[in-house]
């Protein structure tokens, strides 16, 4: 038992860490000011843009696609390019191009709910989270709290102002993986409109 | 008298220096043992199989864990650990995440993961079909969602597939706690290594508080408990606590009735003392011939209390009604065969062999020799009073006994006898299973269940026991038994299976792997490379790396603290030329019983060992050598017992015999099945019933015999039919047996006296009148 915990606690940070970061805006931080905030939003979509930057070959990997927050519901984060992937999260667990993950380390949806429904102490559990600036303009950086998460991910920067726009993760090698959250009104109406219809 | 007196004061000398030597041992750290195994003999295996049991089972003895359920679990893992910690009871406790100390995965698995491919990649792979891995590998370069998903070293996410094959995703480390969700509740993991022996009784007692103390702060909280530790700690508890409480229920009613038989304390300390005396040399003898004593041995041991007080009562009683008429000469044959036929039916038990009966053997000879010795040295050299109220109640007794006596001659007791024996041969079944021995409480039991099916922790029970000569063909072996396996298993006859080979392939697959893992990167490299925009000239590098691909070695694995819980399953060397690992199963069937015994038949390499059908074989052979030693012995004793009663034998033996006979077709009429421990409790019985046919023979018309004997057996009833209500089902059974058996003494011991004239009866001593 002892091994294979020890090999889940890397395995599932490491598979859910860009999925904590699509949950994150409906209610991001610790501070409850900033989850009601974000909360008010209602749900929001858009397009989103990345970059993973690999030190030791000192290039670059570019990836951008459609996400989609339905709140307390649903989450899709879908990658357009440079390959087609969804991986979408609701109660009913993971799937990824709408067929269950298979090797879904089990808890990992139900952790992206309780993001969802506000329930922050999950995410405070693993990190040390620090929060600067106000809500037109803020700053938040997770650190983990585990020497396990620690060894290979040494941070996570998130902004924004009414939403989340930007995530910025630092690995522990050098690696960083850059994520833009475009606003909805940038080149996707549908999205937009989407945004507008919640309440 | 001066005669009389040195051979009583040597014994006193003796009973000092037992008494001496136990406190020694005692103080010394000689512990109550409750492992079943001691009882067990030596099964004669091969030294692989002990070592495999041995090793097999030395995590359920060495470790323990705990589920924790509680409205605020941090606060409460945080507190057992706490109380566990301050109990000096556990060496390692891991409850957090971070308590599983980050080995260095990438440095054990990642230079041979070109070469650890699970089943499902490898189909996929043969299959030809790589575009989805293409698809896949591209969305992990830009997205990672592995471990060390880098576009050289690990473009298609082989390290992070092949953990996944072996993982279990059970476990839930994302908080503060390692939890597992059973039946939708998260629960608190909690796994601990012992500071000492799971069979120490002080470690037992220290952690059994510190649980009682947490669940004492945390009247909220509820434990799930799995370990050896608790089931010896519960065994021994409860055990221990039902002998002392039906040990001082029974004394406090013996007593009583006693004193209101003899109305004088002085006799009943007297009655008493033979006890206490036995019980010291015995005590000192079995300490000093075997290092310690079982639980079981004092369970049984006390079973003779029944059987030692015999002689005390039937010298007592004579004295008492005799006054200064008694003589001593005349008990003595009767004392004597009383003595010798007891111990015979105990001492044969000595010539099994199981260790555990030799020492209840050695045990139960001494105990009765020394109550016996107190009683012929020293009881004459005390006094008595001789009561009214005493002769009154054995008169009144005697009249009891002659309106039964008669009533069963010789003929019906012979077509009595060759019904039952006829009912008892046909319809009696037996029951030799492990359950027996199994002192652990239904809530214990329940823990262990799910804690084993939940966290897949099996007690390696079963196994296949696999013999190559080296490890590449060991796993070479294990490898080509896998298929049938998993058909088991998807069958539904067989559970699960482990073995080493499932976390280190053999060399031969591991090269067919990375031959595999080549051919990926030379159908779709190019092809990811392009569609992330990454150079091609990374192809020439990432080839390399599966190039100088090191195969992970079983050596390697077993010493990463990855692959410590697999040291288990693998002996090793076994001698010159072999090597030797396991394939534990759980949910073994009868049909993959018989498969797997076959195939361990067909094939000499490979054994079948399943532990508790041996010690079920081991208790049944114990049962069935208890009853012929028994049968044996006596027909011996009727044989020596003829000598001195001629055609008079049958009524000496009648009342042990008979009662036995009734037992065991009770038994059989009831649907009861036999076993060792109802066996165990027939020898008292036998002992006491003899005892009653002896006296009643000896001294067929004096009142202090039946006195005697009625006494004895209400004692022994007090003792032992209280027993029939424990819990713990060995004590249950010997309980019952010897309810229904001395019941049967009784009433069987009068009926087959012969008729006496009325006015030739006495009160007194005169019973050769």
């Amino acid at each position: 038992m002892s091994c294979r915990t020890r090999l889940r606690s890397l395995s599932v940070p490491a598979a859910s860490l860009a999925l904590w970061l699509a949950a994150l805006p409906a209610h991001a931080l610790t501070l409850e000011a900033l989850a009601d905030h974000l909360a008010a939003q209602g749900d929001v979509a858009g397009r989103f843009e990345q970059t993973r930057y690999l030190a030791d070959l000192d290039t670059q990997i570019d990836g951008r696609g459609r996400y989609r927050f339905e709140q307390s519901d649903r989450v899709v984060w879908a990658l357009e390019s440079p390959v087609q992937e969804t991986m979408e999260l609701s109660d009913q667990g993971i799937q990824r191009n709408g067929k269950p993950v298979e090797d879904d380390p089990a808890g990992v949806a139900t952790l992206i709910m309780q993001l969802l429904n506000g329930q922050l102490a999950a995410l405070s559990d693993r990190f040390e989270v620090t929060l600067e600036g106000d809500q037109k303009d803020w700053h938040a950086r997770l650190t983990p709290r585990q020497q396990a998460l620690a060894s290979y991910l040494d941070s996570i920067d998130m902004r924004g102002d009414d939403r989340l726009e930007q995530v910025r993760m630092a690995m522990a090698d050098g690696d960083r993986l850059d994520i833009h959250l475009l606003p909805p009104d940038e080149g996707d109406p549908v999205a937009h409109t989407a945004s507008r219809q919640a309440p | 008298m001066r005669a009389t007196r040195l051979p009583a004061l040597l014994w006193c000398l003796v009973l000092l220096a037992c008494l001496a030597f136990s406190s020694a041992q005692l103080l010394r750290g000689a512990s109550l043992d409750t492992r079943i195994t001691a009882l067990l003999p030596d099964t004669h295996q091969s030294d692989e199989i002990d070592r495999a049991n041995d090793q097999l089972s030395t995590p359920f003895a060495h470790r323990f864990v705990v589920l924790l359920k509680a409205d605020n679990p941090g606060e409460a893992a945080d507190a057992l650990a706490s109380d566990l910690e301050n109990a000096d009871v556990v060496s390692q406790l891991r409850y957090r995440p971070g308590d599983y100390q980050l080995d260095d995965l990438l440095t054990v698995l990642g230079p041979s993961r070109y070469r650890l491919l699970d089943d499902h990649l490898r189909a996929t792979l043969d299959s030809g079909d790589t575009d989805e891995l293409q698809r896949q590998a591209l969305a992990s370069l830009v997205m990672p969602t592995g471990l060390d998903q880098h576009p050289v070293r690990d473009p298609f996410g082989l390290l992070n597939r092949w953990l996944d094959s072996q993982l279990s995703t059970r476990f839930d480390t994302r908080g503060d706690l390692v939890t597992l969700q059973v039946d939708g509740q998260a629960l608190v993991v909690m796994t601990a290594t012992l500071a000492g022996s799971a069979w120490d009784t002080g470690l037992q007692d220290r952690l059994t508080d510190a649980i009682a103390q947490f669940e004492g702060d945390h009247p909220e909280a509820r434990l799930w408990r799995s370990g050896m530790v608790f089931h010896a700690a519960d065994g021994a508890h409860q055990a221990k606590s039902e002998i002392s409480t039906i040990g001082l229920g029974s004394l406090i009613g013996v007593l009583l009735i006693l004193l209101m038989v003899f109305r004088s304390p002085t006799t009943i300390a007297t009655l008493l003392l033979p006890l206490i005396t036995g019980a010291v040399f015995a005590l000192a003898v079995t300490l000093w011939w075997f290092n310690g004593i079982h639980l079981l041995t004092l369970a049984f041991g006390s079973s003779l209390i029944g059987v030692a007080i015999d002689y005390a009562l039937h010298l007592q009683c004579a004295r008492t009604l005799a006054g200064d008429r008694f003589r001593m000469r005349r008990m003595l044959p009767g004392l004597a065969l009383g003595l010798v036929t007891s111990v015979m039916a105990y001492v044969v038990q000595a010539f099994t062999p199981m260790p555990g009966l030799r020492q209840m053997a050695v045990f139960a000879g001494c105990g009765l020799i020394g109550a016996w010795l107190t009683v012929v040295l020293w009881l004459p050299l005390t006094r008595v009073r001789t009561t009214p109220g005493t002769q009154a109640l054995a008169a009144r007794l005697w009249q009891l006994l002659a309106r039964l006596r008669g009533r069963l001659g010789p003929r019906l007791a012979l077509v009595l006898a060759l019904v039952a024996v006829a009912i008892a041969g046909g319809r009696l079944q037996s029951d030799d299973s492990l359950r027996l021995i199994n002192t652990s409480s239904r809530q214990l039991l329940n823990d262990e269940a799910l804690i084993q099916r939940e966290l897949g922790r099996d007690t390696g029970t079963v196994y296949l026991l696999v013999m190559a000569h080296d490890s590449e063909g060991f796993l070479g072996r294990v490898e080509s038994l896998d298929p049938m396996l998993d058909g088991l298993v998807e069958e539904g006859h067989l559970g699960s299976h482990a073995s080493l080979a499932d976390h280190v392939p053999s060399k031969a697959r591991q090269s067919a792997n990375l031959e595999r893992t080549r051919n990926l990167y030379k159908q779709q490299l190019d092809k990811v490379y392009a569609s992330a925009g990454l150079p091609p000239a990374l192809y020439e590098r990432a080839m390399t790396m599966v190039d100088q691909s090191p195969p992970l070695m079983p050596e390697h694995w077993l010493e990463s603290p990855l692959g410590e819980n697999d040291q288990r399953l693998w002996l090793g060397r076994i001698d010159h030329d072999m090597v030797a690992g396991m394939i534990t199963l759980s949910g073994v069937d009868d049909h993959a019983r018989q498969q797997l015994a076959s195939l361990a038949r067909s094939d000499e390499h490979i054994e079948l060992v399943d532990r508790v059908e041996q010690i079920s074989t081991v208790l049944g052979k114990l049962r069935r050598q208890i009853a012929q030693w028994v049968a044996g012995a006596l027909v011996l004793l009727t044989l020596l017992l003829a000598l001195r009663y001629r055609w008079r034998t049958w009524r000496v033996i009648a009342p042990a015999g008979g009662a036995i006979l009734t037992v065991l077709t009770l038994y059989a009429l009831l649907g009861v099945p036999l076993n060792l421990f109802h066996q165990l409790a027939l020898l008292l019985v036998l002992g006491i019933g003899l005892d009653a046919g002896i006296f009643m023979q000896e001294h067929p018309r004096a009142h202090h015999a039946w006195l005697a004997i009625t006494l004895s057996i209400i004692s022994s009833l007090l003792a032992f039919g209280l027993l029939a209500f424990s819990a713990t089902p060995v004590l249950h059974h010997i309980g019952m047996t010897t309810l229904i058996g001395l019941a049967s003494v009784w009433l069987l011991t009068a009926l087959v006296q012969h008729r006496l004239p009325e006015d030739r009866t006495t009160p007194d001593n005169n019973d050769h009148g």
